[in-house]
């Protein structure tokens, strides 16, 4: 399913927000710097990710997704 | 082993147990010369790095220069503030190999966190990764210290050729090899002194406990700045010439079961809380190799390792241990057949184990009393807290704090501990870290913060505050508050503000104003754990 980044922003900004239970992200964050980013949320992120966007991503990809920007490129990637 | 002159009462055993180096660096070379090119460790990532144990020992040597480019000597405390990584891998041998103190340093706790460690240890050098770059620059006066940022082992300073002329530091097996900052019930972190004796003892424990060889492959998921993942998951195979996968714990329990197959991994150790995260995600086992899985630091309940073991045919091996006893100081007995459900195992042969009463005597069986601990693997005492260590070393035995109990055949059991710690997902918590920084908002006159059920955490935090009259300051903000201010971890996920509530006017306390946190509880449980 081909997608723009301007589309991809928007959704993965929603799912971000949902996932973390958080009204604000920055869209450049990490691992490092958003503290509800964490063991279980990663994992929930992952499978939240799969779902909207009907990938599957392999466990290499999993453990090197540690900031937005990476899965954004992740994504298109898999797109 | 060098005389016991230097062993404190409460590290001393009358059992025989032999230590066979005399520190790190002398275990690591001989692991070298009998396993040249093997690999020892493996780091999954987007370009995976492996490391040979000679290949090991020659970065070793080029760090080296690093180190005494930073003027770093003998004895000399560095800070490592990093998660898993082949860098923290490089910089801990070598920095133990030089004769350096290691102080790993949690990179998700706050700058001030960080500053405490910084100073309290009196490092001369903190190393931190490049990513980290932020959250270093927030530390605020560091005297004295220098800031070394590194990228990548693969940055040049590492493949500069140490001389090979150079003389290796003299290290005893009682010089200190890491000093690991644990919760403490005041607020500020502990320093925990370990010694090279406490390291060889108790990874020598474990890797003999459950019979690890040069087959032995480790994974590695629990952080290396704290007890666990480095004894258990990286010195253990070690002493025996074994090989680790290591990688970072926060993105790898969905690949959990693959790191698994892809490197025939046999043994693993991880907080129970893993467990559970990994019985709610729809993966399943797909390896021949994982022999068993050992589980520490919290709470395991039979459900959880019933349902495991069920599902995912393998036995888990319950312990118990403090990072004041290394790792691990009791463990279930191998084979699997041998264990007793529901208890922490028997007494690793590098340490004595007892339950006393408050008069410091020994309880009969099956009676409630205080665990104590003493051995190899029992640090010499908290860095620089002489009445801490009064209370917690004394008459031979280190006290725990914790509450247990023995049976007839040798078997402990845990039951609870008095100080109300929060164990979070393996992270321990006391209340006062929290609440020392919610004193500090200008609306909060009170507060309490307790530990509540979660179910694939274990516990998460909730804190009742009290604000002043006529405030305004909502949940959010307080939570806003509190990120600017404690590490990642340790934040709320609820936090109350009792002027909203109908039916509790103030914070339960007892006749001499003591917060009575058990009431707290009780008091969440029946109103508020299912909102």
């Amino acid at each position: 399913m081909p997608i723009n980044t301007k589309e991809l922003d928007v959704k993965l900004e929603v799912l971000l927000k949902e996932v973390f239970k958080i009204q604000k992200i920055n869209l450049k964050g990490s691992i490092e710097d958003i503290s509800e980013w964490d063991s279980l949320t990663h994992a929930q992120l992952i499978s939240a990710i799969e779902k909207e966007f009907e990938i599957k991503i392999r466990f290499d990809d999993v453990m090197i997704m540690t900031s937005i920007p990476i899965i954004k490129k992740k994504i298109m990637n898999y797109l | 082993m060098e005389k016991n002159t230097s062993l404190a009462k409460h590290q001393q055993i009358s059992k025989n147990f032999k230590i066979d180096y005399s520190n790190i660096r002398e275990l690591l070379y001989e692991k070298v010369k009998a396993r040249t090119d093997e690999i020892f460790l493996i780091c999954p990532g987007e370009n995976t790095t492996e490391f040979t144990y000679i290949q090991l020992k020659s970065l070793i040597k080029n760090t080296y220069n690093i180190f005494r480019g930073l003027e770093l000597k003998n004895k000399d405390r560095v800070g490592l503030i990093f998660y898993n990584s082949p860098e923290f891998l490089i910089l801990y041998f070598s920095a133990l190999c030089f004769g350096l103190t290691v102080v790993p340093i949690n990179p998700d706790i706050a700058s001030k966190e960080m500053r405490y460690i910084i100073n309290d240890s009196n490092s001369k050098v903190i190393f931190y990764n490049n990513t980290l770059e932020s959250k270093i620059k927030n530390i605020k006066n560091l005297d004295n210290v220098k800031l070394k940022k590194i990228t990548s082992i693969n940055d040049q300073e590492f493949s500069l050729k140490s001389e090979n002329s150079f003389e290796e530091n003299k290290i005893s097996i009682y010089d200190t090899a890491v000093i690991i900052y644990t919760s403490g019930t005041t607020g500020n972190p502990k320093g925990v002194i370990l010694s090279h004796l406490n390291l060889l003892s108790d990874s020598k424990s474990i890797s003999e406990w459950f019979h690890f060889d040069t087959k032995t492959r480790t994974l590695c998921i629990l952080p290396l700045y704290h007890n666990n993942g480095q004894v258990t998951t990286l010195l253990a195979p070690l002493y025996q010439g074994g090989s680790t996968v290591i990688v970072q714990g926060k993105v790898s329990l969905l690949s959990f079961w693959d790191l698994v197959n892809r490197y025939d991994v046999t043994w693993t150790s991880v907080m129970s809380s893993i467990l559970s995260i990994l019985l709610s995600m729809p993966k399943e086992r797909k390896d021949q190799t994982l022999k068993a899985i050992l589980c520490g630091g919290q709470i395991l309940t039979r459900a959880v390792q019933k349902q495991f073991e069920d599902r995912f045919k393998t036995p888990i091996f319950e312990g118990y241990g403090l990072t004041e006893t290394t790792s691990f100081s009791c463990i279930n007995c191998l084979p699997a057949e041998k264990r007793k459900i529901g208890s922490i195992g028997k007494v690793l042969p590098a340490n004595e184990m007892s339950i006393l009463d408050e008069n410091g005597k020994d309880v009969i069986e099956n009676n409630v009393g205080e665990i104590c601990i003493r051995g190899y693997n029992v640090t010499i005492g908290y860095l620089g807290l002489k009445e801490k260590n009064k209370n917690s070393f004394r008459d031979g035995w280190f006290h725990s704090g914790d509450f247990g109990w023995k049976d007839s055949n040798g078997f402990f059991y845990f039951q609870g501990r008095e100080d109300f710690l929060i164990i979070k997902g393996g992270e321990n918590i006391y209340p006062a870290e929290l609440e020392n920084v919610l004193y500090q908002h200008p609306d909060i006159v009170e507060c309490a913060v307790i530990g509540i059920p979660h179910k694939l955490l274990g516990e998460d935090i909730c804190a009742f505050v009290k604000c002043k009259i006529g405030s305004e300051v909502s949940e959010t903000e307080l939570k806003e508050f509190c990120k600017n201010n404690i590490g990642n971890f340790k934040q709320p996920q609820k936090i109350i503000i009792i002027n909203s509530l109908n039916d509790l006017d103030d914070i339960p306390k007892g006749p001499t104003k003591k917060i009575l946190y058990r009431e707290l509880k009780k008091y969440y449980m029946e109103n508020l754990s299912d909102q």
